[in-house]
């Protein structure tokens, strides 16, 4: 009332005059005015409930070429009637009536009617206008007053999550020092941040402001806490940014929508952040300003509730022109739409040798041999047809059991620290039966979850054995089942996310059956159902809490009793929106190099997909065919998106997330182990297994050989997808040059170059060999001109020829896949 | 004298008064802009430079934390200058250390942050050029007196109570000021107009001659009041660069402790407020003081969790009372008070838990134990902010905050037996006194309503606002 009573004695002195505000006359840009044909302006119209129900519109202007330009910042507004602007362009209310707002941009005008239904104006509000002027202005950041320890002293809520912690903290701490009811502006809540006494975070906004004006008020009014809802949801315009040019801006608007169906305009009120400000800026009251050609979402947040936008700057063109790439199947219509639209170019097919390495060690994590590229290259079929066949072989095969085994048994941490050694392969034979049937991926998770009875009897409850606390079991579950980390809102509630605390204990609760008892020996245990074995408590109420989901869906079997029973059913039904989504992503990240939502087990709104529609219809197809496993993959490795080249032209050389072309993966600990072996021809040596034992086969990382872990073998000691490593280290490359692992399989007297010497083969036989070998093609003409010089210069043939070897299994193109 | 102590009376005019110059500065610049002005006016410290500094400078160069041992927050200190040498020398900016690091390509200053506007730094170097001048307008300084005490349009939230040893008059904490009351709550006999912003602790020495007011403005200063009773003249010292908490004197009057959001302890010598010694056993602010029987020892309260027992005559440290094994200790302690006959304390704090005991130890510390403890009392909701005994300790009255609650109780000492729930809390209490007489219990808390009880039957006798509240005023502003 105070601050809009003073706003209108101003006006009403006439020294506002039109109430009209154009941009700083002094801005260069103001003068570079562009010629639009028609201005657009969003919303159509406004109605306003009350006197701060302050809202703004979105002017754009259409260009003669069809462009589509943000004009707010320029345009020039004027209100007339019963409302007015305020500072920021903000339409407010006046009294009840009709108002309206006129716009006007060179030469170009709009009108937007209108409509003040009620100039009420209650109380100030702690939880829906203090707590966020608190998070906007900075105060209850991490690194400020919302830290763990907070800081000197006066610690908030992280990020205004907890509205009556940060009551007590300003109204309550030390008999109520941060106010002063007496006299407003003698407040330590508004001296610190005016900097009217000395403030270690920095002056934050001025006395002038809308904010110390509302906090003024509120400290005036008593400093009064109203249990009112929080923000539902947000709603934003414009949806989705398509900028053209670098340096182009666009402005935005926020909504935030209540429960009892009120909305306000809380644009300048949000939190913005960018996800890539190599690509696009936004700055405080969310104009977004394009840096550089690519994507970045736009994180917008407020009091808990979070929503992205989706920025794409296109940059520079000249001369594109989309060209037809053929789409093997649905996932490539999707993956070129989006191309289309940011104007990116894919790549061509990889060849069948590039194909046949690729494949092989994405679905077995091992090369092919020189028999088997031979035989494939050689193979006279039209190349789609023999690449569907090689899939299916490959995909029965073996090897591709031993090496989805390894993958699940890093996910589910099978390690001998903490199921025994007799466990872990135990556990291991049961992933390895359940890859071998394909058994579909809502019974495996189903069989996991409910597991009970003797671990050597039912090695799926050895997933209870790993975990071994309520908190932590479901930590794991959420991150592996359904990409999401809840460990994040353990201690407050998330801060990227809607999952709260409270949801982190109730989701742990469903755990809390899970009696665990030693067996008949002692490297087994029983996992049996135990009420109330392991309570979970609340940590502020200090009570029990109740299992319950943090979010539900249909087809929940209401009359289940066992917890773990109706955890399993809810968490692999086909309406929960992310269990068959996150293994759809997850699996997708294996074959693509990145997930569509990146990183894979960090799936949350601030995180959006960089392709929506590809995810969902993978999603969809996964789900029609019956959480079938194999069938995603066969349709992922399907596409023409998979087998896309790693070679680039102009229009996608700049792309690295939307899979325009391939992108080079280094090889895994285990799968680079076994290719050596297998360009070598040497069986290996790895200690404790029998000869041949492939890396892959292993059945934890209790094996010693520290080649592996040098590469990044996981620990398996968290779900993280993470924990497996695929940097590039110099203790790495030196040991390619000059370590043992190499050396000896090259040297190896069973290996393929004491062979071939054996054989007596000639100098173009063994250069042809090692190439087929080690990087899975037939040598160029030029190469094996070279390789054949290069042999006869050494003292002996079987010099030459380890030193070739040597030389191509350090060159990218074996180390890589690619 | 520091220019940051505007008081609240002017303040609420300045912001007005800053508004309208501001729109005026800005409706006519599109006017003045490129015409010269005939004539420059000097550049006002007070109006241009100062809120420059305070803005950019003073979160680093504080009392509390002078970075390169520079303090911006007065003017003489700005003036002196730190490390670097003297920050202003009048009519020479190149000489002056101040102009040096905000000045250049990359200036030094302020650190870590964006450099100052090229106008803010010709600002500064215009005021130096010009003389350096102080013009900060002592009416500014302070405006609230015992002529114009403070007008109040809300109940400021009561902080401090105390009675008078006699019974007959009950201080009360206020805006500026501390309000002497009949203690009846029959009228008010005395407004004793000061420097602080905030008392947080009241104390009548138990001669009766003295009442002790400690407290300060927060972030600018600490205090210590003496009023005499007999004549109502103060006298005052200041100390530190935040408020003081926790006053008490020693039972002969000759000294005086308090604690302190510097973390310290100060004792003062009653007689002529000289600062007998410092203490700093703590590592957080000290919210509570209290003396031993004899006046030879000093028990003290902190945030930091640990009730703390020093020598008053060399300030050593000689003992935790309460235990040191990590964990034992939840929350900070808030509040202490010595039972009257003997060297026991009682304290509360974050758990809400009072808890009484004993000064001295009389078995070897052993990990683990608490062996000072004598008792604990059923926990109150929220934090316990205050507490008394009544006269001979026979009985003690506490008051708790559970920020959107409050909650008032009697209990006997010995047996821990509750007797009262004091009624009519909505709010936080932060101050409760027993009268000396027995008579009767005085609170007061967030909604800045006295509430007087009846001692012997927990029954509310009366209850009032300590202060005259003004609504005219509110709708003025």
């Amino acid at each position: 009332m105070r601050f809009s009573g003073w706003m209108a004695c101003l006006l009403a002195s006439g020294l506002l005059g039109l109430s009209a505000f154009a941009p700083a006359a002094d801005s260069p840009k103001a003068d570079a005015k562009v010629d639009v044909v028609e201005l657009q302006v969003q919303p159509a119209s406004l109605e306003l409930k009350g006197a701060r129900d302050a809202r703004r519109v979105l002017v754009s202007g259409k260009t003669a070429d069809g462009k589509i330009i943000d004009l707010t910042p320029d345009a020039t507004f004027t209100v007339t009637g019963a409302a007015t602007l305020d500072e920021d362009h903000f339409v407010v209310p006046k009294s009840v009536g009709d108002a309206s707002l006129n716009i006007t941009y060179n030469g170009k005008s709009a009108t937007v009617p209108i409509k003040v239904l009620d100039v009420a104006d209650p109380p100030v509000s702690f939880i829906r206008e203090i707590v966020p002027v608190m998070t906007k202005s900075g105060c209850n950041a991490g690194a400020c007053h919302g830290g763990q320890q907070g800081k000197a002293g006066f610690k908030l809520s992280l990020r205004g999550y907890d509205p009556q912690y940060d009551y007590a903290a300003l109204t309550d701490d030390l008999a109520g020092r941060r106010f002063n009811r007496a006299s407003p502006e003698q407040s330590l809540m508004l001296l610190k941040p005016t900097q009217g006494v000395p403030h270690e975070g920095g002056f934050l906004f001025d006395e002038d402001s809308r904010n110390y004006h509302l906090i003024r008020r509120w400290i005036a009014e008593g400093c009064q806490f109203d249990n009112v809802e929080r923000v539902q949801s947000l709603d934003y315009l414009p949806k989705g940014i398509l900028l053209d040019a670098v340096g182009q801006k666009q402005s935005h608007i926020v909504f935030a929508r209540f429960a009892d169906g009120t909305s306000r305009d809380v644009s300048r009120d949000v939190v913005y952040e960018t996800s890539d400000f190599e690509k696009a800026t936004v700055d405080k009251v969310g104009n977004v300003t394009a840096i550089r050609r690519g994507e970045a979402s736009i994180l917008i947040r407020y009091e808990g509730a979070f929503t992205t936008n989706v920025c794409s700057v296109l940059g520079k063109r000249d001369g594109y022109a989309w060209k037809d790439s053929p789409e093997f199947n649905f996932v490539d219509t999707h993956i070129n739409n989006k191309l289309k639209r940011l104007k990116i170019q894919p790549a061509e097919l990889c060849t069948d040798a590039e194909f046949l390495r690729r494949i092989m060690i994405d679905l077995t994590g091992e090369p092919p041999t020189s028999e088997e590229t031979r035989a494939f290259l050689t193979d006279t079929r039209e190349s789609r047809a023999k690449r569907s066949a090689k899939v299916e072989e490959l995909i029965n095969s073996p090897s591709f059991i031993d090496y989805w085994t390894m993958k699940w048994s890093d996910l589910l941490m099978s390690n001998r620290k903490f199921i025994t050694e007799k466990g872990v392969w135990s556990f291991r034979n049961w992933i390895r039966n359940a890859i071998a049937t394909n058994m579909p991926y809502d019974q495996f998770v189903s069989d996991l979850i409910t597991a009970n009875g003797n671990t050597f009897e039912n090695p799926a409850a050895n997933y209870y054995r790993i975990s071994r606390e309520p908190k932590l079991v479901m930590e794991n579950m959420t991150q592996v089942f359904i990409g999401t980390r809840f460990m994040c809102n353990q201690c407050h509630d998330h801060p990227f996310e809607r999952w709260t605390q409270t949801q982190y204990y109730e989701l742990s609760a469903f755990f809390s059956g899970v009696g665990r008892k030693p067996g008949p020996s002692a490297e087994e245990e029983v996992i049996f159902s135990q009420p109330n074995a392991q309570v979970v408590m609340h940590p502020k109420s200090g009570k029990p809490i109740a299992a319950a989901f943090p979010y539900t869906h249909a087809g929940i079997d209401a009359s289940l009793t066992d917890p773990r029973e109706k955890l399993a059913q809810w968490l692999v039904s086909k309406e929960n929106p992310y269990f068959a989504k996150s293994l759809a992503n997850r699996y997708w990240s294996y074959f693509l190099g990145r997930g569509i939502i990146d990183p894979v087990d960090d799936i949350r709104q601030s995180n959006p997909p960089i392709n929506g529609e590809l995810l969902d219809a993978l999603t969809k197809d996964f789900l029609d065919h019956n959480y079938d496993l194999k069938h995603l993959v066969r349709t992922i490795v399907s596409s023409h998106t998979y087998q896309r080249s790693i070679q680039t032209n102009d229009f996608n050389r700049d792309d690295n997330v939307n899979f325009s072309h391939a992108s080079p993966r280094r090889l895994g600990a285990e799968q680079l182990y076994d290719a050596i072996m297998a360009a070598t021809g040497s069986p290996g040596s790895i200690p404790g297994v029998p000869a041949g034992f492939r890396a892959t086969q292993l059945p934890d990382g209790k094996v010693d050989l520290s080649f592996l872990d040098m590469f990044g073998r996981p620990p398996r000691e968290s779900p993280c997808e993470c924990e497996r490593t695929s940097e590039v280290s110099l203790s790495q490359t030196l040991n390619l040059i000059n370590g043992p692992t190499i050396g000896d399989a090259v040297a190896h007297p069973q290996a393929l170059i004491a062979r071939l010497i054996s054989q007596k083969a000639d100098n173009k036989k063994i250069v042809e060999e090692v190439y087929l070998s080690v990087l899975c093609r037939f040598p160029t003409a030029e190469e094996q001109k070279q390789g054949e010089v290069y042999l006869t210069q050494l003292p002996t043939q079987a010099e030459g020829a380890q030193d070739l070897m040597w030389a191509l299994i350090n060159s990218p193109a074996f180390l890589f896949n690619r | 004298m520091s220019f940051l102590q505007f008081d609240g009376w002017i303040s609420r005019f300045s912001v007005v008064l800053l508004a309208l110059v501001t729109f005026l500065t800005v409706s006519q610049s599109g006017v003045a802009q490129d015409a010269k002005p005939a004539e420059v006016a000097p550049v006002s410290f007070y109006r241009q430079v100062r809120p420059v500094i305070q803005r950019h400078c003073s979160g680093c160069h504080q009392p509390s934390k002078a970075g390169g041992k520079l303090i911006v927050t007065s003017f003489e200190a700005l003036a002196k200058g730190g490390e670097s040498g003297p920050g202003i020398v009048p009519h020479k900016p190149a000489e002056s250390s101040l102009v040096e690091v905000i000045s250049g390509e990359k200036p030094r200053m302020p650190l870590k942050a964006d450099p100052l506007k090229k106008v803010q730094v010709e600002l500064i170097t215009r005021w130096i050029a010009e003389g350096a001048k102080d013009d900060t307008p002592m009416a500014l300084q302070d405006n609230i007196s015992a002529e114009h005490p403070p007008v109040y349009t809300n109940p400021p939230v009561i902080t401090a109570l105390a009675y008078s040893p006699d019974s007959k008059l009950l201080a009360v904490s206020g805006f500026r000021e501390i309000l002497v009351h009949n203690a009846d709550g029959s009228g008010l006999v005395k407004r004793l107009v000061g420097r602080s912003q905030r008392i947080e602790s009241l104390a009548f020495s138990l001669d009766g001659k003295i009442l002790a007011a400690v407290g300060g403005t927060p972030s600018l200063f600490g205090e210590v009041q003496f009023w005499n009773t007999a004549d109502w003249t103060e006298r005052s010292a200041s100390f530190a660069s935040d408020v003081m908490y926790g006053g008490s004197f020693s039972d002969d009057s000759k000294t005086f402790a308090c604690g302190g959001a510097d973390n310290s302890i100060r004792l003062i010598k009653v007689e002529d407020m000289t600062l007998l010694r410092k203490l700093d056993p703590h590592s957080d602010w000290v919210l509570g003081t209290g003396f031993s029987v004899d006046g030879k020892n000093l028990v003290t309260v902190s945030r930091d969790m640990a009730m703390k027992l020093s020598i008053v005559e060399n300030g050593q440290f000689v003992d935790n009372i309460t235990s040191i094994t990590p964990g034992a200790l939840k929350g900070g302690l808030m509040a202490v008070r010595r039972h009257p006959l003997r060297d026991e304390f009682l304290t509360g704090g974050a758990d809400g838990e009072p808890k009484l005991y004993k000064m001295i130890r009389t078995q070897v510390r052993m990990i683990g134990d608490d062996f000072n403890r004598i008792r604990g009392y059923a926990p109150l909701p929220g934090r316990i902010f205050t507490l008394d005994f009544n006269t001979d300790g026979s009985k003690f009255v506490v008051g708790s905050s559970a920020a959107m609650t409050g909650a008032v109780r009697v209990y006997n000492t010995e047996d821990a037996k509750l007797l009262f729930e004091l009624p009519g809390h909505s709010r936080g209490v932060f101050s409760v006194d027993f009268r000396p007489d027995g008579a009767q219990i005085a609170t007061g808390g967030f909604d800045g309503t006295i509430r007087l009880f009846d001692a012997n039957t927990g029954l509310l006798v009366k209850q009032f606002v300590p202060v005259v509240i003004s609504p005219a005023v509110a709708s003025q502003k």
